[in-house]
């Protein structure tokens, strides 16, 4: 536990210091990301250039800094979004049970029987390619799975014996959702919330590496990645520096999200795992 | 005071063709004002579902429930927020009684909270006096449902419901899953309040010698009907129904 902890300490440091270093890229990033200078491309590490220059030229350090930025926004907007979305059908769905139930649980399985990566590409494909797509197709994709927890979730503490008693001194649905039910479930949804956040990041990642995401020129550690390809055998920090950001930032957010499962409740909450 | 007129209950299951099941059947009785009616069966026989119809929180599926004149399942809706508040119910399990998230006082103050009306000036002096009734001191107000045992949390719940100034009061199984010596303190409590307060009491157990004990009339339930009503004397003395024979029989082999 003492272990667990310690890790989950150093991912927020982690994560704290990536989120400060992106807000504040404008004024530490030694160039400006998006400086093309042909005659220093394809450099090496030097005191200049702390982790090189990419194909045109452009500090790679300084696209690095600022390379957070779209992604984390994004991913932070996109899952409080799916959030609220799959957590007040999930809530509905599971107060009311019957009809409305019936109806929502029908919306979600058509949801969750698409595959995801297919109905992301559908919807970035009509689309365009632009955030505001990337932001729908996310949403679209993710809020089914969150509506189930919570839907079960909501289940579970509705027939717990004092939401009855409740009702019996005569509280009105709303009453017992806002005072009981949600404040009951608000931990499993925090975990929720960021386990999601590493999958909505890599989600975006590999939407982006495919050239369907964020677009280049924006310094992006996922275009980063994608521009680096080429140079693979030959500059391998090209790839390696982004490539450590993500899975620094999707890794950290995984281990916050697990401390937090073990610190709010060890036993009822393994289960959000298995489906998050 | 309260009359049960012809209410069922079904369940609905099997995966092609569905089948429709009884829990409760087509059960009849009414309950006087002041006294304790008695409802006994095994488990499963439908007393809890009964119970919760009668009170207004499950809507059956047929019959109707009469309250003091008013029908409960087509009342107003300031009708039903009035009934609401003079039918209470304590339920079986002390444990999960009161939200853990809340400390007890937070959990007692809730009738406040949902019926502004009940508030007399000051709410600590409402919240002692009923506290004293029940016997607690007020200070245990301040723990989680956690931090008390099973016997105080039933007495909170109680205390609690008493805030609501009710006239009938459902009582399910409230000890069952107490032991004898702290069971024994919370019925003759309730009988103490009873007499005090002038209530009516629907008290539901498996154990023949807790209803006799507490009940003017008793009603025994076996699938979902109730097959013999009759003065808790007469149907420990002389039941008629072959079941309740067997349960009177049974009781008297094992408890004596």
């Amino acid at each position: 536990m003492i272990g667990k902890g310690k890790a989950g300490a150093f991912a927020a440091g982690c994560l704290g210091l990536i989120v400060f270093v992106s807000l504040c890229a404008p004024w530490i990033s030694p160039y400006d990301p998006n400086q093309i200078d042909m005659s220093n491309r394809l450099m090496s590490l030097s005191a200049a250039h702390w982790m090189g220059t990419d194909q045109l030229g452009r500090d790679v350090y300084s696209r690095i800094l600022y390379g957070g930025r779209v992604s984390l926004l994004l991913s932070g907007v996109a899952t409080v979004s799916t959030l609220l979305v799959g957590f007040c059908i999930g809530v509905l769905g599971g107060y009311f049970r019957g009809k409305v139930d019936t109806c929502l649980q029908t919306i979600v399985h058509i949801f969750q029987g698409v595959p995801g990566l297919t109905m992301m590409l559908a919807i970035v494909g009509v689309l365009g390619p632009s955030l505001k797509s990337l932001f729908l197709a996310i949403v679209l994709t993710s809020w089914a799975d969150f509506s189930r927890v919570v839907r079960g979730e909501v289940m579970k503490i509705q027939v717990e014996p004092y939401i009855e008693g409740t009702r019996v001194l005569g509280a009105s649905a709303f009453y017992i959702m806002i005072v009981h039910i949600i404040p009951s479930i608000a931990g499993t949804v925090l975990v929720l919330l960021t386990i999601r956040m590493s999958r909505t990041l890599l989600m975006i990642a590999s939407l982006s590496f495919l050239g369907l995401g964020v677009q280049p020129p924006t310094p992006d550690w996922s275009v980063m990645l994608n521009d680096a390809r080429p140079f693979l055998r030959t500059q391998p920090h090209l790839m390696l520096a982004p490539g450590i950001c993500i899975t620094a930032v999707s890794l950290s957010f995984q281990i916050i999200g697990d401390t937090l499962r073990d610190r709010l409740d060890p036993k009822r909450m393994q289960r959000v795992e298995d489906i998050a | 005071m309260l009359q049960v007129h012809n209410v069922s209950k079904y369940i609905e299951y099997g995966l092609v063709r569905k089948r429709k099941k009884a829990i409760v059947n087509n059960t009849s009785f009414s309950i006087q004002a002041g006294e304790t009616f008695g409802l006994i069966g095994e488990s499963g026989s439908g007393k809890t579902t009964l119970s919760r119809m009668a009170i207004g929180l499950l809507r059956p599926d047929e019959g109707a429930v009469e309250f003091a004149g008013y029908d409960l399942y087509s009342a107003s809706r300031g009708d039903s927020k009035l009934l609401r508040q003079k039918m209470q119910m304590i339920f079986q399990h002390p444990d999960t009684a009161c939200n853990p998230r809340k400390t007890l006082l937070q959990s007692i103050m809730e009738p406040f909270v949902l019926h502004p009306t009940l508030r007399k000036g000051d709410d600590h002096e409402q919240i002692e006096e009923v506290m004293n009734m029940v016997g607690l001191q007020p200070e245990l107000l301040r723990r989680y449902p956690y931090q008390v045992s099973g016997g105080q949390i039933q007495r909170i719940v109680l205390a609690r419901a008493l805030l609501m100034n009710p006239e009938f009061i459902v009582l399910d199984e409230p000890t069952s899953m107490l032991d004898v010596s702290v069971q024994a303190q919370i019925l003759r409590l309730l009988k103490h309040i009873q007499k005090q307060r002038k209530m009516t009491y629907l008290f539901i157990s498996h154990d023949l010698d807790v209803v006799n004990w507490m009940s003017d009339r008793v009603a025994v339930m076996k699938d979902g009907e109730i097959v013999e009503t009759g003065t808790s004397n007469k149907i420990m003395k002389h039941p008629t129904h072959p079941y309740t024979q067997k349960l009177v029989q049974a009781f008297l082999y094992t408890d004596r």
